[in-house]
């Protein structure tokens, strides 16, 4: 038997990424800038600027990244020594069948099927409306519903071919995006009364500096979770994790203190509009259009790549299907058939479960697995490919996994890092503590078969 | 190494800073200092991209997949940042007088052009465009 399995469903969806395939740093710190930059984080900006001054809204920024950055560098470093997803990865700390279910749920129904469709609601909404400022009217094709659908199609289409696609996309769209952005963001602050309004300006609605932290990182602690569907394809372990680590941490503030400086200044924070209305109009098509693509085929390729590790379909074939109904869902929502508030509900709640695994990874890498299981070399720590034992259920993982999940909100402070780190401790307590007193947390028995299923 | 990667090594880098170095001084003419600072940063995008092009050259193991990697970055930053002037100069918050626009523009699009052209051929010659 050989022991490298078969790339069967496509985009080494549910196998170790081949080392002739691994990719450079630059293009993760791109790919992993095009899942950031999109219209939601200059909003989650223009929230800050609405609550907090200028030199307050850099610190809460700065420190929300650099804790997003440190978190998403290790869970990134992870899939530099696995090269697989972290669905794969979840094999070992969740068990086969508790990957199945955590990755199904928490990215495969979240991401690839709630966030994508209501991404692809918001870029036809945001496009419709750009489209008014500049044209003074709005054609059929550039209304909320067909903007949606197309949009979506569009989205679909870099996601199905997979790691390829998002960074083709990623290394067209990114350094066009930022240039729009600076010179968009510079253009409407200067015009809203300028930088050295903004450093003087008091907010409308003055909120507690911890709230604003606790904000930056919840926005991205999902993306910081699963870091290693993109870093499985690092040259070298580290790389993934030093360009996620990077472009949060530089990029991210940016973003925000464009939407929020504006926001300081006037009741606005839609960096597009005021372009529009400038007369930066392409930049602002490119800023919505590129923003929201490079982002939301992310998270069809993170939900398909979890999918792919609870179904035998192919991975492209899981992505069509899920932007399918992702593009009819946006349009049907943007043409009023039904509200986003319970999708928004719903997906809220199941948010709430994916920065545990986080904290039950990390704890399982870096803590149980060396330190009391012994294995020290990091690269042969997780066994992948055919005939890999895996337990059906790992209990402690999805013990931890529920529980953190489920206590996390009612523990003060940083709810997203709260769960990390409850899922962290709750893992090594469970494990440890069966493992001292002989009691079986892993139930059952899973051969990989050849095709990595 | 084939004939043409070694042509795309000794000259991808060469084409970016001249036509960064070209950009960069015509964005100094334009006639509003907002016009100029824009231009003027997006035009360093390629003149940094042909000098790490350089040094990466230098310190690169030299085998065709390595070689082929620093030229298609190279060539991407020239075709995005040639598009991302051609995407600003028709704005009129940015807006030059027309000898300056129309220099950026015929720079931009032979920024865009060389870029793409570069990697069509190294597409066709089998390397991965997103190394």
């Amino acid at each position: 038997m050989s022991n490298r399995s078969h790339d069967s469903y496509g985009d080494y969806a549910v196998v170790q990424v081949p080392r002739d395939q691994l990719k450079s740093a630059f293009g993760l710190f791109l790919v992993y800038t095009g899942v950031l930059v999109c219209i939601a984080v200059i909003w989650g900006g223009g929230a800050l600027g609405n609550g907090l001054t200028f030199y307050d809204m850099v610190k809460a920024s700065v420190l929300g990244s650099l804790i997003l950055g440190v978190i998403g560098f290790f869970t990134a470093k992870i899939g530099g020594h696995t090269r697989a997803s972290t669905y794969v990865i979840l094999r070992h700390s969740f068990g086969r069948i508790g990957s199945m279910w955590a990755g199904a749920a928490v990215s495969g129904i979240a991401c690839g099927i709630g966030w994508f469709f209501i991404q692809a609601w918001l870029f036809g909404t945001v496009f419709s409306t750009i489209a008014k400022e500049l044209w003074g009217s709005v054609p059929f094709w550039a209304s909320a519903p067909a903007a949606s659908l197309w949009g979506a199609v569009l989205m679909t289409l870099s996601a199905a071919f997979g790691y390829k696609g998002i960074a083709f996309l990623s290394y067209l769209a990114v350094p066009l995006f930022l240039i729009a952005l600076g010179g968009g963001s510079y253009a409407a602050i200067t015009e809203a009364g300028g930088f050295s309004a903004a450093l003087v300006a008091q907010p409308a609605n003055p909120m507690p500096f911890a709230g604003a932290v606790t904000a930056v990182v919840g926005m991205y602690i999902a993306g910081a979770t699963i870091t290693s569907d993109i870093s499985r394809y690092s040259e070298k372990p580290n790389d993934g994790g030093w360009a996620w680590f990077w472009q949060v941490v530089l990029l991210q503030p940016v973003l925000m203190l464009a939407g929020g400086t504006l926001t300081l200044l006037t009741p606005a924070s839609d960096v597009a509009q005021a372009m529009a209305h400038l007369g930066i109009g392409l930049g602002a098509l490119v800023l919505i259009v590129f923003g929201q693509w490079t982002t939301n085929d992310n998270n069809l390729y993170n939900g398909a790549l979890a999918f792919a590790n609870t179904f035998r379909v192919k991975k492209a074939t899981i992505t069509i299907i899920m932007g399918f109904i992702g593009a009819v869902l946006a349009s049907m929502t943007a043409a009023g058939f039904f509200g986003t508030d319970p999708f928004i509900k719903f997906l809220t709640q199941l948010g709430r479960f994916l920065p545990p695994i986080a904290g039950v990874l990390l704890a399982d890498f870096y803590v149980f697995k060396p330190y009391k299981l012994g294995k020290k070399d990091a690269d042969e720590r997780y066994a992948f490919g055919p005939g890999t034992r895996y337990s059906r259920y790992n209990v402690a993982g999805m013990a931890a996994w529920v529980l953190a999940g489920l206590l996390a909100p009612s523990i003060p402070g940083i709810v997203a890092l709260n769960s990390v780190l409850l899922g962290f401790v709750l893992y090594l307590v469970i494990a440890w503590g069966a493992s001292a007193m002989n009691l079986k947390y892993e139930v059952g028995t899973w051969i990989e078969g050849e095709d990595g299923f | 190494m084939t004939a043409s990667l070694e042509s795309f090594k000794k000259q991808v880098h060469v084409v970016t800073l001249v036509l960064g170095l070209a950009a960069l001084v015509v964005a100094q003419m334009a006639d509003t200092s907002k016009a100029a600072g824009l231009y003027t940063a997006i035009s360093l995008g390629p003149v940094a991209a042909g000098l790490i092009t350089i040094y990466r050259h230098k310190v690169s193991p030299g085998t065709d997949k390595s070689v082929a990697k620093i030229v298609v970055e190279c060539a991407w930053v020239d075709l995005s940042f040639g598009l991302g002037f051609l995407m600003m100069l028709p704005s009129s918050y940015y807006a030059v007088q027309s000898p300056v626009s129309a220099l950026l523009g015929i720079d931009a699009v032979i920024m865009a052009a060389y870029g793409l052209y570069v990697l069509i051929n190294l597409s066709k010659m089998g390397f991965s465009l997103t190394p």
